[in-house]
């Protein structure tokens, strides 16, 4: 009997050892960002391993800091993972590039059905699906109820009643006006120049009618330069001149802590700070119309399968494993961001249906617009932060705006119009 | 007349200060800000006097980088790197620039002004071609890959060159008569006489290789080879920046720095003062 027993258990190990051996390696990389997010991504790779047999993810973090320059290293020197994440703005440069593989044979009508409009436009280019994240990001205003009443300020109920422009500068200059508030509106300056000023601002120009570019063919940077871009962009600069808004904050507190800002135009990492301080008086509410209805930002950290992997299949089971909905909640909960499928929103204490960030996940499905999909994106970005900043610091504005156009037009000239063949 | 030397001896003193204050305002407030649990008081602070004042002095800064990164991991790393590089470094540019001062052969010269002429070629001008030489030998993601294409050096080469070409030549003719090799010249007569020359290289080196980054981000991709540079970047992503733990970390790796400096301070002055070298 016990010889039985034996034979049973060393057979037992023996086929496991067997299933180890057979499983098929995916390199992963992904970025370390914080805490949580890092140890959720780490328990998802091991419930991932864990759960079946066929493939063994090897994950490497690195670090956010200098991840794209190590990720644009390993392409030169042909050494890219199967699978890893980048943030948005570089989705599109990575697939021209040919890095990245497209993914649409892999994703099920009932998944694209059930994510986020936003997260399917952020991983399009030139009609291919290339990447689907976990989350979103989500911008607006964080308002101080307590300000906009002492100021007499209407305060917006949803979407389709935001601020008008003059309105919006309206409630500027009254708040201002307010003994406890030094300036109304915290743009986050302290952030740097960078792509804040791209994802924050640009929508200005979007709801203006304007935009970074001519999206029919990407071509041509002709919106950045129109009589509306340059007539939104002087608005924005009116902000600092009349002192309503400050490129030189004293640090990241200035709404909540301090609360000497009554309005705080930032993302949903803020939230939590935000709720802390001010509790009950924190109002989130849409960035103002500027002409064409609000607009806002969207895009964050995406999956792509790389074109140099040779187990694409074993990339896409463990994106698969990543996009069901309670993976999308453990990520989201760690981070903060918007759930980028609709069932995983209705589960979120944070986005669905009465919770108090459910204007951002409404905002991505109806109202957001994805960076412009073109492999110029950096280029546009650099040229357009570059414009906030000199037009903030009171450079003329029309001047700004055709510089930054003609180096997009040069890059893309440059490179021969980026080229889809 | 001795007043007047008092006063200035005074102002010298108070110039002197004012100035070394000035220096080490960044490492002051670097220090202070990395024993401040609070990076909402830390930015707070920033904009006001407040900066150089420890209102709050906890360790947490440095037990939450511990706990964050694998700080003693990329220390080792980065001592093995920046120790071979330095090392190896001074044994191979010396001997390289002992050759070039003392041995005559045809194209010597255009040898020395070849190894000045590389001085001036900046690092970023060869790191692609660089990273796909590498990457065809299948050195990627190790230690030796962010080491070996620094060990020969131009401008450490330069250094020697300049300082072996001072050396009396009497000395090692006298040894030449007592039947010493080349090398054992070179390793038992000169290398002694060349300790701040020794000491310049190895302080120029260590900062150089110490604060690398673009190399290593090209090159290394996992924890086990990931330098304190690297490392670093784990704190420079999402917004908001984690100040006190940026402070507590960029703390630990200045303190390496400043015990190499103070190891070889008295030399390193002393070939500043004889060669004009400015690093």
């Amino acid at each position: 009997m016990e010889r039985i027993r034996r034979l049973v258990l060393t057979l037992a190990a023996l086929a496991l050892a067997a299933g180890a051996l057979a499983q098929t390696d995916v390199s992963v990389w992904f970025h370390s960002g914080k805490g949580p997010e890092r140890d959720a991504l780490a328990a998802q790779v091991e419930a991932f391993n864990g759960s079946q047999n066929t493939y063994r993810v090897v994950a490497e973090q690195l670090p956010e800091g200098t991840y794209n320059d190590q990720v644009q290293a390993a392409a030169l020197s042909n050494d890219l993972p199967c699978l890893l994440d980048f943030d948005g703005p570089f989705i599109y440069n990575y697939a021209w590039s040919g890095f990245l593989r497209p993914i649409d044979a892999y994703v099920s009508d009932g998944l694209r059905a059930d994510v986020l409009p936003s997260i399917l436009d952020q991983g399009t280019y030139a009609g291919q699906l290339y990447s689907l994240g976990t989350f979103d990001s989500g911008l607006g205003l964080y308002a101080n109820r307590r300000y906009l009443e002492a100021a007499g300020v209407r305060i917006p109920t949803g979407i389709d009643d935001a601020w008008t422009a003059e309105e919006f500068d309206d409630a500027l200059a009254r708040l201002t006006a307010l003994p406890e508030v030094e300036y109304a509106l915290d743009l986050k300056f302290n952030y740097g120049q960078g792509e804040w000023f791209t994802y924050g601002f640009s929508p200005i120009l979007q709801s203006a009618g304007a935009d970074l570019i001519d999206r029919d063919g990407y071509q041509n940077a002709e919106p950045l330069t129109s009589p509306e871009a340059i007539a939104a962009m002087e608005r924005f600069q009116g902000w600092f001149e009349n002192g309503w808004a400050t490129n030189a904050p004293a640090g990241d507190v200035d709404f909540h802590e301090r609360q000497i800002a009554a309005l705080s135009w930032v993302g949903h990492w803020q939230y939590n700070p935000h709720a802390e301080a001010l509790g009950e008086d924190l109002l989130i509410l849409p960035l103002p119309d500027f002409g064409t209805g609000s607009k806002t930002g969207m895009g964050s950290w995406n999956w792509g399968i790389t074109t140099s992997c040779d187990v694409p299949d074993g990339a896409w089971a463990f994106l698969e494993f990543l996009m069901q909905p309670d993976e999308i909640l453990r990520m989201t909960d760690a981070n903060g961001a918007v759930p980028a499928r609709f069932s995983a929103i209705e589960m979120s204490e944070l986005y669905g249906e009465g919770a108090p960030l459910e204007l951002f996940a409404e905002q991505l499905n109806t109202i957001a617009v994805p960076r412009p999909q073109t492999p110029a994106y950096p280029v546009i970005t650099d040229a357009f932060a570059e414009v906030i900043a000199n037009i903030a610091g009171g450079a003329d504005v029309a001047t700004q705006l055709q510089q930054a156009r003609q180096r997009i037009e040069q890059d893309i000239e440059d490179n021969r119009g980026y080229p889809t063949d | 007349m001795a007043r007047r030397a008092a006063w200035t001896h005074a102002l010298y003193y108070l110039l002197m200060t004012l100035l070394a204050g000035f220096f080490l305002f960044p490492v002051v407030i670097m220090l202070v800000s990395s024993l401040k649990p609070d990076d909402a008081l830390i930015m707070r602070h920033m904009s006001s006097g407040l900066a150089f004042v420890p209102t709050e002095v906890s360790l947490q800064n440095y037990r939450d980088v511990f706990d964050n990164v694998a700080f003693l991991k990329a220390l080792r790393n980065s001592v093995l790197i920046v120790g071979s590089i330095v090392v190896i470094g001074l044994f191979v540019n010396s001997l390289i620039a002992y050759g070039l001062a003392r041995f005559r052969f045809r194209g010597r010269g255009l040898l020395v002004s070849v190894v000045i002429a590389l001085i001036i070629i900046p690092f970023e001008s060869i790191a692609v071609p660089l990273l796909l030489i590498v990457n065809r030998f299948g050195w990627l993601d190790t230690l030796y890959v962010q080491a070996i294409p620094f060990i020969a050096d131009a401008f450490s080469i330069f250094l020697f060159y300049q300082f072996f070409i001072q050396v009396p030549r009497d000395l090692e003719e006298a040894a030449v008569v007592d039947g010493a090799s080349r090398f054992r010249i070179y390793w038992s007569v000169v290398l002694p006489l060349s300790r701040p020359i020794i000491a310049t290289v190895t302080i120029l080196l260590f900062l150089r290789h110490w604060g690398q980054l673009l190399w290593p981000v090209m090159v290394a991709r996992s924890v086990e080879v990931r330098p304190l540079t690297v490392a670093m970047q784990q704190f420079f992503g999402q917004q908001p920046r984690e100040w006190g733990q940026i402070m507590a970390f960029a703390a630990m790796i200045t303190i390496p720095v400043l015990i190499v400096y103070l190891l070889f301070n008295r030399w390193f002055v002393q070939s500043i003062a004889s060669s004009g070298v400015k690093g």
